[in-house]
């Protein structure tokens, strides 16, 4: 807590500390540490090389602290390579499964299109005003919009789509649901929480606070990408037999309902968006840290007939995976429910109604599959054998710790609300 | 002129730094004895949480 309300810059501005980088540096630990956590059993079993294993998971981690920290484009795109560079090597890791090969492959391919896009965008930033640093960029944007080159409005267009793939939001999402199946599950876990909370922090801070001048000109765009991505992530998802390809949608569709905070603007939705991600970090790293506990002897065990009966022969990995569920679907009291409340309140304040009711509607629409696994764990029979499911204490401490958040976080939130509150209007 | 202040870098800086540790660490740990990795990976992220 030492650097805790520091206002604090580095290489020209290049670099800020402040709470809101401190915030996401507190919750990228804390998702790295379930990620450890939850892998000791498992690149055990796997043959995962553990030595490179952990301190690629560290190199990512610090990647994405330095984009949650960063203030200039070229630092931010530097934090974004490092931390890419590690997740593609971390989801090939498991060299002795060809899905996973693939996976690297898909996600390396789709990441270099996605880092074109963005370079792109910085490039004719730059050109347009003559900087990269945020601060001159904004202070740039604030003379009137008619003297703007063409081209700095199609930079900002294909950063912002440069962010839509790192974040998958549809149509951007294509490689999400192939590279999290084939990729080791804490891996996956790590993948659909922190690269996806790095993306959010940089969007906050680049494109939701530095080029709000923009706000006018893409929000039309926002708006169709904040449909799609909630809409197509819930539909695909229903589709699903397996659950870790179902909980991939599913981080496509909880995409969608962040992506309300960011077109609300930065007075509404900055707070929802904070706490949203802290709630969707417990939930989703605790439901693939209960999909990470069912592979056994290089065997994954990931459809939704390998869950049947589990909250019988496996109480707690049980309770824990109902509860994550319920949470997901955003029932009460979990802190599922109040993140969505946040959000679509959020939603209604700012004048962005039917926005709200969209994302009701899809949530209910995501109860179907949520559900499925409840039901398939208490009131189905069969699945895999129950005597040399995973073990590890670790594993467990991890999906318990989870499970404390989850329930936290839904129960006494005005913590973590103030937490975020102060952490995102730190932003200078 | 070069803004020497390091201290916004800290943070990850402090992660990374863990991070060649553990690879360090690697290459003189036997087989049985690599699972103490985790807990040197664990140990620098605490570290950083209780500073940050």
């Amino acid at each position: 807590m030492i650097l805790w309300g520091s206002q604090d810059t580095a290489f020209r501005s290049a670099i800020v500390l402040d709470n809101f980088a401190l915030f996401f540096t507190q919750l990228f630990i804390g998702v790295a540490a379930l990620t450890i956590l939850s892998s000791i059993h498992y690149i055990k079993e796997t043959k995962i090389h553990e030595g490179e294993f952990y301190a690629l998971v560290l190199f990512a981690t610090g990647g994405m602290i330095l984009m949650a920290a960063a203030n200039d484009l070229i630092v931010f795109f530097l934090a974004l390579e490092t931390m890419s560079i590690a997740v593609y090597v971390l989801t090939g890791m498991w060299r002795a499964s060809s899905r996973s090969s693939e996976a690297a492959m898909k996600y390396f391919l789709m990441g270099a299109f996605a880092t074109g896009f963005l370079l792109y965008g910085i490039a004719l930033i730059y050109g347009a005003t003559g900087s990269t640093n945020l601060n001159q960029i904004s202070a740039y944007l604030l003379e009137p919009a008619s003297d703007w080159p063409v081209y700095l409005v199609g930079g900002a267009f294909l950063v912002l789509i440069g962010f839509a793939f790192k974040a998958g939001a549809v149509p951007f999402h294509f490689w999400i649901p192939d590279v999290y199946e084939g990729a080791p599950t804490p891996v996956t876990g790590l993948m659909a929480v922190a690269v996806k909370a790095a993306a959010f922090a940089a969007w906050a801070r680049i494109l939701m606070h530095k080029l709000a001048p923009f706000d006018s000109d893409w929000a039309s765009a926002l708006w169709v990408l904040c449909i799609l991505t909630m809409t197509v992530g819930n539909l695909l998802a229903i589709t699903q037999s397996s659950v870790k390809r179902m909980l991939a949608y599913s981080s496509i569709a909880h995409a969608g309902y962040l992506l309300i905070a960011l077109v609300v603007g930065e007075e509404w939705g900055g707070l929802p968006l904070l706490f949203y991600l802290l709630a969707y970090a417990c939930m989703t790293a605790g439901a693939f840290a209960v999909v990470t506990s069912l592979s056994e002897n290089n065997r994954t065990r990931e459809d939704y007939s390998d869950f049947a009966g589990l909250g019988f022969k496996r109480p707690f990995l049980g309770m824990a995976m109902s509860l994550f569920m319920l949470s997901l679907a955003g029932f009460p009291p979990l802190a599922g429910f109040t993140g969505k409340f946040y959000i679509f309140r959020s939603a209604v304040l700012s004048g962005h109604t039917p926005l709200a009711i969209i994302g009701v509607l899809n949530s209910l629409l995501s109860v179907v599959y949520y559900l499925r696994v409840i039901v398939s764990m208490y009131m189905e029979e069969g699945g895999a054998g129950a005597k040399s499911w995973g073990q590890s204490p670790y594993l467990y401490i991890a999906i318990a710790l989870a499970v404390v958040g989850t329930v936290y976080l839904g129960i006494v939130p005005a913590k973590a609300l103030e937490w975020s509150r102060i952490s995102f209007f730190s932003i200078d | 002129m070069t803004d020497a202040n390091l201290v916004p870098l800290l943070p990850a800086a402090q992660v990374w730094l863990t991070a060649l540790v553990v690879m360090l660490l690697d290459l003189f740990l036997n087989e049985q004895e690599k699972g103490f990795l985790a807990w040197i990976s664990l140990l620098g992220l605490a570290l950083c949480a209780g500073e940050t």
